[in-house]
């Protein structure tokens, strides 16, 4: 019933997507699988492979700011970590992409634990600002750690990955639906991350952390967990990131990396997963569509970021994070259970 | 009142904007009305292919290095309109077609991928930084599209492939000709280094201390490295003070050189300051200011030089440019790499990659930066000059004597 | 070496003034609105580069500060008007003002490329009184001092005009509760807006003297400066001006050791390593009130 009301507060195009999203994420899969048969060339696979790399960054920083309310402006730290660690395994160890790409995960998650930790104390501006800071010492330290870095002469030659001798790459379109692939995995673990305990706690620390530890919510160990899984989702991704760039040194992960997430994820809507999808896609086409513009175009980019935030400031497809949050059916039906237990209790008595 | 206020005030700001416009003196960077000069170079490719011989211009149109991508665009249609006005290369007009990296690593990349799905370009000039070229490289490599680039410096950069040359000066050589000048020249005993803290600086400085060791083993070299974005340079000149260095040579940009040169300047102003050919450019003077004087550079080439070809570029570039600003080396690398690509298209008589790149192995041009002769590993290798600023004569004024 | 080390404090403290200048601003506005401003790097070097735009036409460098100061005020006024009050009102999450500052920081920053290009500009020292000073063996210059003159007076004015003025006393009234506020007259709206001026004046003043004191400015001048005042101005407590300025001499003279002993390659990174240190231990900064963790 309450929920009812909530869905007539939408207008026509929200509730219709609302009522929709099985049919609308089925026909983006349809998109997905079909989209590299049709492009004319590897111009397009490429475009389309950064959008679902930034995707799937989004997918990152949601866990931080969509479900917990803490806002991370260092993202790029955690991608470049991603990036560096692989690629450090995969030419100089030789390693498979398979364990290389999960250990730049690992090195992440790591990294998210250690500036986790020191800044659970932290709120709103500050967090945001320290965040900054992570950032810029992950690329102080990208640039000066020669021995494994490359300090200022980077890492050349990474490989793409390949399985059994073959290479995935754009010509047999194997780089892409890995990636594809890695995106809707990253994907359907957020959204059951969101359904499960996690998600529950996530979301009362987001509306009020006090509330939370009175509840017996162990506010410390959710907010280190979160850093640790929204930073491995980069890391994760930023391997992908160094195969396809295939040579990368400290300039590939600057605070324009970290402010670009943000804003994919804050303009499609954050706290929820088709968010930061719809941002990718505008953000990353919108300088390849708009090239005429010149100069202007960082101009335009602003303007966005700012017409955006006054007009919709939960993002363009947010609304559902506005909206109290959702038991899963198991776990709803089960409450109506106990309640009605109780409540036979209380006739009987 | 609100309403009032807030137009008030947008209107306050775009006019002050607005208004501050054309009185900058020598604004560098593509200013918003400077495309109309090279509409036909930007101009889509619908004519068929046959008629036209088309090269990809690439470089940082926009962004914070677009001060350079206009000059390199402008250069290269220099060359193209002097090929068309001649009758073409192979009787086909030369038609170049501009790409902006933007200066981003990832853009290069992208850029790469649209250059090689249009199968009518020829050769791809450009990329400016490494980050972009070593990123894109790879791409024309496995493409099997010619990449010439004009100003790639990263040390394994023509090792990632034989589709991959450039006639960039090569870091050896900068660093061979400084390091001789300093301690030849000036009899350099304790040499300081300002190194940017990229693939370019960290490699020339070492080659520097290498070359210096080898001309006199007694040379002390002090080296500091130093990252762009911070315009205070006490500590480092502090440190060079202490260490009681004699001369200091920076293997940085312009934006680091100039301040670091004007505080080290008023620090103390008997210390010798040397540079390399990037360096030589108006910017710098103009931060230096009254420290200007006898600030040396490396160069390859220089708006100084009093030869037919260097007057006829610098009149062209002064009727195109609408900033009024003098090239620099960087802008001729890619003047002369047009005119590379098309001598050896003549030479062998094809627009065939294959031909071209069997042409460009054996080719000698005569560009404004030098005789351009490929080594074996796709390099350029060149001597340079020195020049210096003559605050007096508010000119740059080539040192011949050196070398001899 | 000891006369070295001298010289790095030195020079830190000089870096440190300028940084608790420009983290002054940002101050100002957090203090009473609990926002970070993430423009205010690109407007201090709108600052800049308007001065130097006035300087060149001949106008007197000081009036060219005063015309430029009542300039950028309007700019932070503007940013109020179209990005900030319309999230405010509707009581938008602080994450919707941060990603809208840094929109109006990009349009000032490649406006500001567009019409003055990227390159460097001089900028002649226009308070160089020409003297030196010299304690001990140490060379003070006539600019270190009018620098630090400027930079001290400034802190104290507006902690004065926070603390002591009538219009102080609405800020701090706004700051606590702007219900009650409006409830006991204080048109909030009007000090907001001047807040926003004062912050945009810091912002000419300490771009004009910073770009006069290295002699260069450019486009881009406010990127990592404004990463290090962000940092300096969090270190010192945010709404404290003198916080700011004790934070900026702690991350100013560590900076230049760091700097001289490590080497100049690490420095961008030692006022965040300082920052992260000290708020493990005194989260809100080191002159911060306790309840500004809550925002």
């Amino acid at each position: 019933m309450k929920n009812k009301k909530q869905v007539n507060r939408l207008n026509k195009f929200e509730t219709f997507v609302s009522k929709n999203k099985v049919l609308l994420v089925l026909l983006g899969l349809a998109v997905l699988i079909i989209a590299p048969f049709v492009v004319p060339n590897d111009y397009f696979m490429r475009v389309l492979c950064v959008i679902l790399m930034y995707c799937t960054f989004g997918f990152g920083l949601n866990i931080l700011l969509g479900e917990m309310g803490l806002m991370s402006l260092g993202q790029a730290g955690f991608v470049g970590a991603g990036a560096f660690t692989t690629a450090v395994l995969l030419t100089t160890l030789k390693w498979n992409f398979i364990p290389a790409t999960l250990c730049g995960a690992l090195v992440a998650a790591i990294l998210g634990l250690i500036i986790g930790l020191p800044t659970l104390r932290l709120h709103g501006s500050y967090l945001a600002i320290v965040t900054i800071g992570f950032g810029e010492i992950m690329r102080t330290i990208f640039l000066n750690w020669t021995s494994v870095t490359g300090g200022p002469r980077g890492i050349k030659s990474i490989p793409r990955p390949s399985l059994f001798g073959l290479e995935f790459n754009y010509a047999n379109k194997g780089f892409y639906f890995l990636i594809v692939l890695t995106t809707i995995l990253v994907g359907l673990f957020c959204a059951a991350l969101h359904k499960s305990k996690y998600g529950r706690a996530f979301a009362t620390i987001k509306q009020d952390e006090l509330a939370a530890t009175l509840m017996g919510i162990e506010t410390t160990r959710y907010k280190v967990i979160g850093f640790m899984l929204s930073a491995a989702i980069s890391g994760l991704m930023g391997g992908y990131y160094a195969m396809m760039q295939r040579y990368i040194d400290s300039n590939s992960f600057i605070s324009d990396m970290s402010v670009m997430i943000v804003s994919c994820l804050v303009i499609g809507g954050a706290g929820t997963l088709r968010g930061p999808v719809l941002g990718a896609i505008l953000l990353v086409s919108f300088p390849e569509i708009f090239r005429d513009l010149q100069d202007y175009r960082f101009v335009f980019y602003g303007l966005i970021m700012i017409i955006m935030m006054v007009v919709r400031p939960a993002g363009l497809l947010g609304w559902d994070s506005t909206l109290p949050y959702q038991l899963p059916r198991s776990l709803s039906e089960r409450r109506m259970k106990s309640l009605k237990k109780v409540q036979e209790k209380g006739d009987t008595d | 009142m609100k309403k009032t206020l807030s137009i008030l005030l947008v209107l306050v700001m775009a006019i002050s904007l607005v208004a501050c416009q054309p009185a900058q003196p020598a604004a560098p960077a593509a200013s918003a009305d400077a495309p109309a000069a090279d509409a036909p170079a930007a101009a889509p490719a619908e004519a068929g292919a046959s008629d036209t011989i088309k090269l990809a211009v690439v470089g940082p149109m926009t962004g914070q290095d677009a001060e350079y991508g206009l000059g390199f665009r402008q250069s290269a249609q220099i060359m193209a309109d002097k090929w068309n006005a001649n009758g073409g290369c192979l009787g086909k007009q030369v038609e170049l077609v501009v790409f902006d990296d933007k200066g981003a690593p990832e853009e290069g990349a992208n850029v790469a991928e649209q250059i090689v799905a249009d199968e009518s370009i020829v050769a791809v000039v450009g990329h400016f930084s490494s980050s972009l070229s070593m990123a894109a490289a790879p791409i024309y490599q496995e493409h099997g599209m010619l990449e010439i680039s004009p100003c790639s410096s990263h040390a394994d950069y023509t090792g990632i492939g034989d589709w991959i040359w450039r006639v960039s000066p090569l870091s050896a050589d900068e660093a061979r000709t400084v390091s001789k000048f300093v301690a030849n020249y000036w009899g350099a005993k304790k040499v300081g280094q300002l190194v940017m803290n990229n693939d370019w600086g960290a490699d020339i400085a070492e080659l520097e201390a290498e070359f210096l060791k080898s001309i006199n083993p007694d040379i002390e070299v002090v080296q500091e490295l130093v990252v762009e974005g911070n315009d205070d340079y006490g500590p480092v000149v502090t440190n060079f003070m202490a260490a009681g260095v004699d001369t200091v040579i920076c293997d940085a940009t312009y934006t680091v050189a100039a301040p670091f040169a004007k505080q080290m300047r008023l620090a103390n102003p008997e210390i010798r300051v040397v540079a390399h050919g990037n360096c030589q450019v108006e910017q710098l003077i103009e931060v230096l200011g009254d420290q200007s004087n006898n600030f040396y550079c490396s160069c390859s080439w220089s708006p100084i030089f009093s030869d037919e070809e260097t007057k006829f570029y610098c009149e062209k570039y002064a009727e195109m440019d609408a900033n009024d600003t003098t090239p620099i080396g960087d802008f001729v690398q890619y003047y002369d790499t047009v005119g590379l690509i098309l001598q050896a298209i003549t030479n062998c008589g094809s627009t065939d990659r294959e031909a071209i790149r069997a042409e460009l192995a054996k080719i000698e041009y005569q560009g404004l930066s030098g005789l351009l002769k490929f080594d074996e590993n796709r390099d350029c290798p060149r001597d340079y000059g020195m020049v210096y600023w003559d605050q007096a004569q508010q000119t740059w004024i080539q040192n011949t004597e050196w070398n001899s | 070496m000891n006369s070295t080390f001298l010289l790095y404090i030195v020079d830190g403290v000089v870096l440190g003034l300028i940084y608790a200048l420009v983290a002054c601003g940002y101050s100002l506005i957090f203090s009473i609105l609990r926002i970070v401003n993430f423009a205010h790097g690109s407007i201090y070097a709108f600052g800049a580069l308007m001065t130097l735009f006035f300087i060149n036409q001949g106008i007197n460098p000081w009036l060219s500060v005063l015309i430029t100061l009542i300039l950028t005020g309007m700019l932070e006024m503007l940013m109020d008007k179209v990005c900030i009050e319309p999230l405010r009102k509707r009581n938008s999450p602080g994450v919707s003002t941060l990603i809208a500052t840094e929109g109006y920081s990009y349009v000032v920053m490649n406006m500001l490329i567009i019409l003055f290009g990227s390159g460097r500009n001089h900028f002649e020292t226009f308070y160089d009184l020409g003297f030196t000073i010299n304690i001990g063996s140490l060379p003070i210059s006539s600019t270190k001092l009018v620098l630090l003159a400027i930079s001290g007076g400034l802190m104290l004015l507006m902690t004065y005009i926070i603390n002591k003025t009538h219009v102080g006393l609405a800020i701090r009234a706004v700051q606590q509760n702007t219900t009650s506020a409006r409830l006991m007259g204080i048109k909030v709206n009007r000090i907001v807006l001047g807040t926003f001026f004062l912050a945009g004046a810091t912002a000419a003043v300490s771009g004009a003297l910073v770009a006069g004191y290295y002699q260069i400015c450019y486009p881009t001048m406010g990127m990592v400066m404004g990463n290090k005042t962000l940092a300096t101005a969090l270190l010192g407590g945010l709404g404290a001006m003198h916080g700011g300025l004790l934070g900026g001499i702690i991350i100013g003279v560590l900076e230049c050791i760091v700097a001289g002993t490590l080497g100049a390659t690490y420095r961008d990174a030692v006022s965040f390593v300082v920052l992260i240190v000290i708020l493990i231990f005194m989260p809100s900064g080191l002159f911060g009130k306790k309840d500004i963790t809550k925002v």
